[in-house]
């Protein structure tokens, strides 16, 4: 504060700068841009994203720590131009030029921190990626957008600590492109799925490599799963069928190397098939590392007029919450369920390794009565004894089941 | 219903994340960071404060991302557009702000928005970042004084005594 302003002047001094700095930042603040549109379709296609790149971290660290104990020391060092090498698919690159350079680097690069071969907080300069590149060795077989544009499509081959792997991965478009916030290791937007690969002319040589990428739908309330099929150049036609909302199940065909199709919304696996190999179905995925689709919302539950609702969940797969917000109640507690997988989907009997089991509530570490998916919705009852000060409700089931849970007070 | 909250709230929780982060494309990306977070939970949170919740994410995750991400000066290739006399002089100010404010410590600038921008009390702040209200006062009084001492408030300060609006919003 100045030293010339009089006795008193103090109060007036902060009273000015209060109402100038909230002047200040209201007029910084002015001028927003206008929201963009479909935030909400995209905040839910985010959050279901972010689920699947749990499960996907968690089967890419369990790989990555086997393959460093058995391979680190055949990590290469050579950084001589990146021509082909031996180990590499003898594939085609079909990359379409829709992605720049430095986007695919980038996930290059993401795949190599989600995998734990590099730790820490990764230095994205363009020097730092080129690094890692470089080191691994990327081969490019897929590298295009889908969906007019708002979503990246990858498949690549690399070579690192455990040998070559087979990686496809998707992300949306605005997270990566060009002109985007910088991302961190905390961040990283690329959904990853990768397997060892098979040597060229070898034993177990896959037909395909495939992936679910998903979409904002048309309606803009849940999301669409598109499929991105690269096949082997031996492999003169495959099909594909699935479980849709929309048509209840398809099958289609193509003659292409590369299919990219909208299945729209989903109630199970896509499954593949290739002629020449009769009865085999194969889920969309890396061969021995199957992807997950994101499932439609079961129906909205109908609870009875007694039923009142404190909390409800949607979700598919594992989910723990905790809450201690919920104080026991006096009046009984109960659950509303419902679910469904390929157990439920009637006339479709997909071989799917997702599994058909049931849906399992627990509460507070009690277990409750399973829900089968095939018995409609059903309705637990809590006892007393099961809840404390802090409620924890634990739901599971296989990654394939999508379900509907509401908790509340009965009478 | 969370799409209505987005609908509601978005254009204002975006002015907020701008406040913080000084930049529209990171503000929509800290927003929809937020709100993807919210969306698994609300059920629960939209029976108390869904705002004060998703409000909280944000600044717990743009001061993750304050630790974390490069944070240089993005050019522009786009001078402001003009419309009157005084288009540059405000474009000035609006500049000098926005850097004296990036040059605050993380946790004085929240106070600032959060307190200033946001109206919240000095309890309310306290609250959703953790600290106590001891600490809210001397980071608002730490972050003032910064901004005094860069003379970027003059401007407006300036404005609010010219037009008389002191009074009505003082009270005195």
């Amino acid at each position: 504060m100045a030293a010339w302003l009089p006795q008193g002047a103090s109060d007036v001094t902060r009273i000015t700068d209060d109402h100038a700095i909230r002047e200040a930042l209201a007029e910084l603040t002015d001028g927003q841009p206008p929201m963009p549109p479909g935030r909400f379709a995209a905040v839910r296609k985010r959050a279901i994203r972010h689920r699947r790149r749990q499960v996907a971290a968690v089967i890419s660290s369990v790989l990555a720590v086997a393959g460093l104990v058995t391979g680190l020391s055949r990590l290469p060092t050579s950084t001589g131009p990146l021509a082909r090498p031996s180990w590499a698919l003898q594939w085609p690159d079909l990359r379409n030029g829709s992605v720049p350079q430095s986007v695919l680097d980038d996930a290059v690069a993401g795949w190599v921190y989600t995998t734990g071969y590099e730790t820490g907080s990764p230095n994205w300069s363009a020097a730092a990626v080129t690094h890692v590149v470089r080191l691994f060795h990327p081969v490019w077989y897929v590298g295009q957008t889908i969906d007019h544009g708002q979503e990246i499509a990858v498949i690549f081959e690399v070579s690192g600590p455990m040998g070559p792997r087979l990686v496809a991965g998707y992300t949306s478009a605005s997270e990566v492109m060009p002109g985007h916030a910088a991302w961190d290791a905390s961040t990283i937007p690329w959904v990853m799925n990768s397997r060892p690969a098979p040597r060229p002319g070898g034993q177990g040589l896959v037909p395909e490599v495939s992936e679910y990428v998903q979409a904002q739908s048309a309606s803009g309330l849940s999301g669409d799963n598109w499929i991105v099929v690269l096949t082997s150049p031996a492999v003169q036609r495959i099909s594909w069928y699935g479980p849709t909302v929309a048509s209840g199940s398809g099958a289609h065909s193509s003659s292409d190397e590369l299919v990219v199709a909208n299945l729209g919304q989903l109630r199970g696996d896509v499954m593949l098939r290739i002629p020449g190999n009769p009865g085999e179905s194969i889920p969309v995925g890396i061969p021995g590392a199957p992807d997950i689709p994101a499932l439609a919302a079961p129906p909205a539950l109908t609870a009875p007029s007694s039923f009142n609702e404190i909390v409800s969940f949607t979700g598919q797969g594992n989910e723990t919450d905790v809450d201690s917000s919920l104080a026991p109640s006096r009046q009984p507690a109960a659950f509303i369920a419902d679910c469904y997988n390929a157990a439920s989907n009637d006339g479709f009997a997909a071989p799917s390794p997702g599994g058909t089991g049931p849906l399992r509530i627990s509460v507070n570490g009690h277990a409750l009565p399973a829900v089968e998916c095939t018995s409609g919705q059903q309705m637990l009852m809590v006892p007393h004894s099961y809840q404390s000060h802090k409620l924890v409700i634990q739901i599971t089931s296989s990654d394939l089941t999508a379900w509907q849970v509401a908790f509340g007070s009965v009478g | 219903m969370f799409e209505d909250f987005v609908a509601g709230r978005g254009q204002a929780l975006q002015r907020y994340g701008y406040a913080l982060t000084g930049d529209w494309a990171l503000a929509e990306d800290l927003l929809q960071t937020a709100l993807a977070s919210t969306y698994p939970r609300w059920s629960r949170i939209c029976r108390d404060d869904p705002e004060a919740y998703v409000r909280k994410i944000m600044v717990n995750t743009w001061s993750s991302w304050w630790r974390r991400r490069w944070r240089g000066e993005v050019p522009s290739a786009q001078l402001p557009d003009g419309t009157g006399p005084d288009t540059y002089a405000a474009a000035d100010h609006r500049h000098a702000l926005r850097s004296a404010l990036a040059k605050l410590p993380p946790r004085q600038r929240a106070v600032v928005v959060l307190r200033y921008h946001q109206d919240l009390s000095e309890a309310q702040v306290a609250d959703l970042l953790g600290i106590s209200v001891g600490t809210v006062k001397s980071q608002a009084a730490k972050a003032l004084a910064a901004l005094r001492q860069q003379a970027v408030l003059e401007p407006y300060r300036n404005r609010t005594v010219t037009d008389g609006s002191l009074a009505a919003a003082g009270g005195e």
